[in-house]
């Protein structure tokens, strides 16, 4: 094995084969920097390229796309709170406080530190122990992915401390989201409503793209600060960086190890692995309230399961023929049209091209390593830039990110929607993080439940399986754990602090903003559980137990409401900060509109330009001069271009043309 | 850099202005191919495929929109109201079309569209692990009739081709367990960790797994080129037929010069050997039929569809 290994490198250095890599490894990270483009579009829109090269180099190509997207998202989560890819939602929870803080670039090379070890751990675990893996991967039955799927979603309960139920409440509406469209037994329309936009699902990135982006540009609208952050530039960064990264060793190579088995499983991929890493991480650390408030290892751990599950997901592949995420699949699809079939064979037949692929994945991390400082240079240079500047910058991505990955208007209609609603939720302390939680662990829990129900009829009983399996009673009593551990910490800190709650009902409530969304919420929870009594068989047990939840929730919390006597709520922005968002929505629906008779990019100009000009003459008193009209101008254009150039020439993607372009 | 962008944003002008097209000189502009399913999978290699070689016959360029959902049937909702020019194609498969007006998940009837014709399948497989305790088919169904209802097969897509395979199976009175996986890796995973006993499988996806699959039989009239030691369900004396065609398709009222011009273009692409070799590779076979061959394949199948969907609904 060490010769082939050796081997490998030496193929890998030829010239022609880095500089391969280098492409590669550039458009994977500018597609997952990019909302809309995911790990799996930016493979799939490099595998046509490599038809021409020999398979070896074919391969080196798409490892550095895969590696490279995986990472591009970190910095626009850290930065501006937007995670490119589902598997940077995580890293936003930290990421963005750090920012906060001043401590963005620091952040930002923690982030690109802990990618690349974490994909040379992913790498090299897939190299020495494909076998072992593969075969644990196996054992893990439909059960077990079920109740991990819960206990991922278990987790909330810790993740916003002082809102557990709220926290619980976003988890099960993700839950619910997740539930329009096709069922997953016999594909019949679901809680459609004979709209024929809703058969396709709420699409998660669209959804996402709307949940964080959009709603963290209204929330930056609020302020009426310059910039994003006001800090000097921190000194000495990268150093404070490897500093973080080394002190935290152990810990990296814990969640590496993580991200590295999920990303072995059929089925679950880089935003599982970094979503379960960060919650383990948090779990067991001594003070679990630092995160989410700005803790380092709140990027260290995500970024680094997420980068590991790339070699992961490699091992069912090359063991056993089976692509471990979608990702993989369509990896395996440009092997195959090469002439050589991905699984064992490979391995026996050609490991030379086996072991130049694997190698040339531990380049391409380090490779990343150089990219990704440069990229690190320029993106935290967004923070010198005024917010008012940014922000039509970012709704504009956002509108062409959420139309990319399904080239579907109806998707851009449902970013603005729950951009929308996001904020209005956000503030009533439902957070953005736990509805994604919620969607991206969904259909793995649902899909899961019905094959185990499936499974049942053949065994005794359902029960025998979905509870007394030893895989399953085992995270059972995990979640069970997950749930009462956060429960009685709180309980013991009120004991200790001396609080004595005397519960007396008050109409206090009636006061509070967060008291009337979660009424609405539990309305809507009433009306669809409703709808979902019409449905039969398996594909009604998943909806109507997560509407009921919804039900529940809602009301053990109005409840919980009723009986405190004081609102403890944060206050609402103010009118003039409202007036603006409304504002800013006004012009995303316009563009939207004007998307059909204009063109996308004409449209998305003229909505670019209206914001900017709304935010530089409006917003920030410019004078109303030529010159204040050329730089709107100016401006609005170059990021046109620019966008042009990132999704039409760089991504191929398609949008609709109208009058004009 | 002011002139650069001048001429670029020009440029950008002209492209965009709408261009005559007439028959003869078609096409005189690139053609747009509708992948209704996410890039990477088999609708889309199977075109990416011809993609150098479209471009040779043609003197135009494919682009391609990917429009996923509900297992192609949006983007295939989506290409009925576009404009029957030949500039908007799609690629779709069978059965999952037919299937798809029977069950109302799209919004079409198979009759909304003209078809060039199907160019490549997709064998379906019934496989079990290697080392299960079943060697035959014969062994297989044997102990199923046993023991009704205890051993499971697998498939990979809902209301797909490997579904239909098995209620196929299931209808002639084999009684096993069906369980319906969203996606081959999930399916086969699932047979190799023995959470289930047997499989319906495209061959494509089964290819890199051989060395760890049995295949018992094949559902089609003769054997597999490829893998020619396995028996088709018609020799162990079962009437399963079912295979994934890659169809090429186009709104309904294509002009009939245009329509033959794109007919005659693509059998010559597919019957080029270095495509046919490529697509071997991938595991799918070149097989020309054209548009009245394809509508006789959805008649011929439309009743027995019927029935299949009534029969998985009573399932659930």
């Amino acid at each position: 094995m060490l010769d082939f290994i050796v081997q490998g490198f030496v193929s890998a250095l030829v010239p022609e084969n880095l500089l391969v890599m280098f492409i590669g490894l550039l458009v994977g990270i500018v597609g997952g920097m990019l909302p809309g483009i995911t790990t799996v579009t930016a493979v799939a829109l490099f595998v046509p390229f490599t038809f021409s090269m020999s398979p070896e180099m074919a391969l080196i190509a798409l490892g550095g796309v895969f590696c490279g997207a995986m990472y591009g998202g970190a910095n626009a989560a850290i930065l501006i709170n937007t995670p490119g890819t589902p598997g940077s939602i995580a890293t936003s929870l930290d990421g963005y406080p750090l920012t906060k803080q001043g401590r963005a670039e620091e952040a930002c090379y923690v982030a690109l530190l802990a990618s690349t070890l974490g994909g040379i751990f992913g790498v090299v675990a897939l190299m020495l122990f494909f076998e072992p893996l593969s075969k644990v991967a196996l054992s893990f039955g439909s059960e077990a992915f079920f109740w991990m799927g819960l206990f991922g979603l278990s987790t909330l309960a810790a993740m916003f401390p002082g809102h557990i139920a709220k926290g619980l409440l976003g988890g099960a509406m993700g839950l619910a989201l997740g539930t329009v469209g096709l069922d997953p037994v016999m594909g019949m329309p679901r809680f459609t409503f004979d709209v024929f936009s809703l058969v396709q699902g709420l699409d998660m990135v669209a959804l996402m793209i709307g949940l964080f982006s959009v709603s963290q540009m209204f929330v930056m609208l609020e302020s009426n600060e310059t910039y994003i952050v006001s800090m000097a530039r921190q000194a000495h960064a990268l150093k404070r960086a490897l500093i973080a990264v080394l002190r935290h060793l152990r810990l990296l190579g814990v969640a590496s190890a993580i991200g590295t088995f999920i990303g072995a499983l059929p089925g679950a991929g880089g935003s599982v692995a970094a979503l379960v890493s960060y919650n383990e991480a948090k779990r067991w650390d001594k003070n679990p309230d630092r995160y989410g408030q700005g803790a380092i290892e709140g990027i260290l751990v995500p970024e680094s399961a997420n980068n590991a599950s790339v070699g992961g997901s490699l091992v069912p592949l090359l063991s056993l023929g089976i692509p471990g995420s979608a990702a993989a699949a369509v990896l395996a699809g440009g092997l195959m049209a090469q002439g050589l079939t991905p699984g064992p064979q490979l391995m026996e037949k050609n490991p030379d091209i086996a072991y130049a692929f694997i190698v040339s994945m531990i380049l391409a991390n380090i490779g990343m390593l150089f990219i990704g400082y440069l990229l690190v240079r320029i993106c935290t240079r967004i923070l010198d830039v005024p917010k008012l500047l940014i922000i039509p910058a970012v709704i504009s991505i956002s509108f062409l990110g959420a139309y990319a990955l399904r080239n579907s208007m109806f998707d851009v209609m449902l970013m603005i929607v729950s951009g929308a609603i996001a904020y209005v939720l956000l503030k009533a302390h439902i957070m953005p993080a736990a509805i994604a939680l919620g969607l991206v662990l969904g259909r793995i829990i649902e899909e899961n439940l019905i094959v185990t129900c499936y499974r049942a009829q053949a065994k005794d009983s359902l029960a025998d399986l979905l509870v007394f399996s030893p895989m399953a009673a085992v995270f059972m009593a995990a979640c069970v754990l997950a749930v009462i551990i956060p429960l009685w910490l709180t309980h013991r800190k009120e004991r200790a602090a001396g609080i004595v709650r005397r519960p007396r009902l008050s109409a206090a409530c009636l006061g509070r903003y967060d008291f009337w969304v979660v009424l609405l919420i539990t309305l809507g929870g009433i009306f669809f559980f409703n709808q979902s009594r019409e449905l039969t068989g398996v594909s009604s047990y998943f909806p109507q137990a997560v509407y009921a939840s919804i039900i529940g929730l809602g009301v053990f919390i109005m409840g919980m409401q009723a009986f405190q006597s004081a609102p403890k709520g944060r206050a609402l922005p103010s009118c003039g900060a409202l007036g603006n968002i409304g504002i800013y929505l006004g012009i995303m629906v316009m563009a939207y509109l004007l998307i059909e008779p204009l063109g996308f990019y004409t449209a998305l100009f003229s909505g670019t330009g209206a914001m900017t000009a709304y935010g530089v003459f409006g917003l920030t008193k410019r004078k109303c001069d030529w010159r204040g009209f050329a730089f709107v101008l100016g401006y609005t254009l170059l990021l046109t271009i620019v966008e042009y150039g990132c999704f039409r020439l760089l991504m191929g993607v398609q949008t609709p043309t109208g009058f004009l372009l | 850099m002011l002139h650069s962008i001048l001429r670029l944003v020009c440029a950008l002008l002209l492209a965009s202005l709408p261009l005559s097209a007439s028959a003869a000189d078609y096409p005189d502009k690139p053609v747009q191919m509708v992948v209704p399913f996410n890039p990477g999978g088999g609708s889309d290699l199977v075109i990416r495929l011809i993609e150098k070689e479209f471009a040779r016959e043609f003197g135009q360029p494919l682009t391609f929109v990917y429009k996923p959902g509900a297992s192609g049937a949006v983007g295939i909702t989506e290409l009925k109201s576009t404009k029957p020019d030949g500039y908007t194609l799609a690629s779709q498969s069978y059965p999952h079309i037919i299937i798809q007006e029977i069950s109302g998940s799209g919004n079409f009837a198979v009759d909304d569209f003209d078809y060039i014709g199907m160019f490549a399948t997709d064998d379906i497989f019934f496989a079990v692990r290697k080392k299960s305790r079943f060697h035959t088919l014969e062994e297989f169904i044997a102990a199923a009739r046993e023991k009704p209802n205890t051993l499971s097969v697998a498939t990979t897509d809902t209301m797909g081709c490997s579904h239909m395979a098995a209620l196929k199976y299931k209808s002639l009175g084999i009684p096993v367990n069906l369980i319906t996986y969203t996606g081959g890796a999930k399916a086969i995973a699932a047979l190799l960790g023995g959470q289930v006993d047997a499989l319906m499988i495209v061959k494509s996806v089964a290819v890199p797994a051989l060395s760890k699959l049995n295949l018992l039989a094949v559902c089609n009239t003769a054997r597999d080129a490829l893998l020619s030691d396995v028996p088709t369900f018609a020799e162990k004396g079962y009437d399963i037929v079912q295979f994934n065609g890659r169809l090429i398709l186009a709104p309904k009222g294509l002009p009939a010069d245009v329509k033959k011009r794109l007919t005659d273009g693509l059998v010559a692409v597919y019957s080029d050997p270095d495509v046919a070799a490529r697509a071997k590779n991938s595991g799918y076979d070149i097989k020309i039929a054209d548009g009245d061959a394809v509508k006789k394949m959805f008649d011929d199948f439309r009743d027995e569809a019927g029935k299949l969907v009534k029969l998985a609904q009573s399932l659930k």
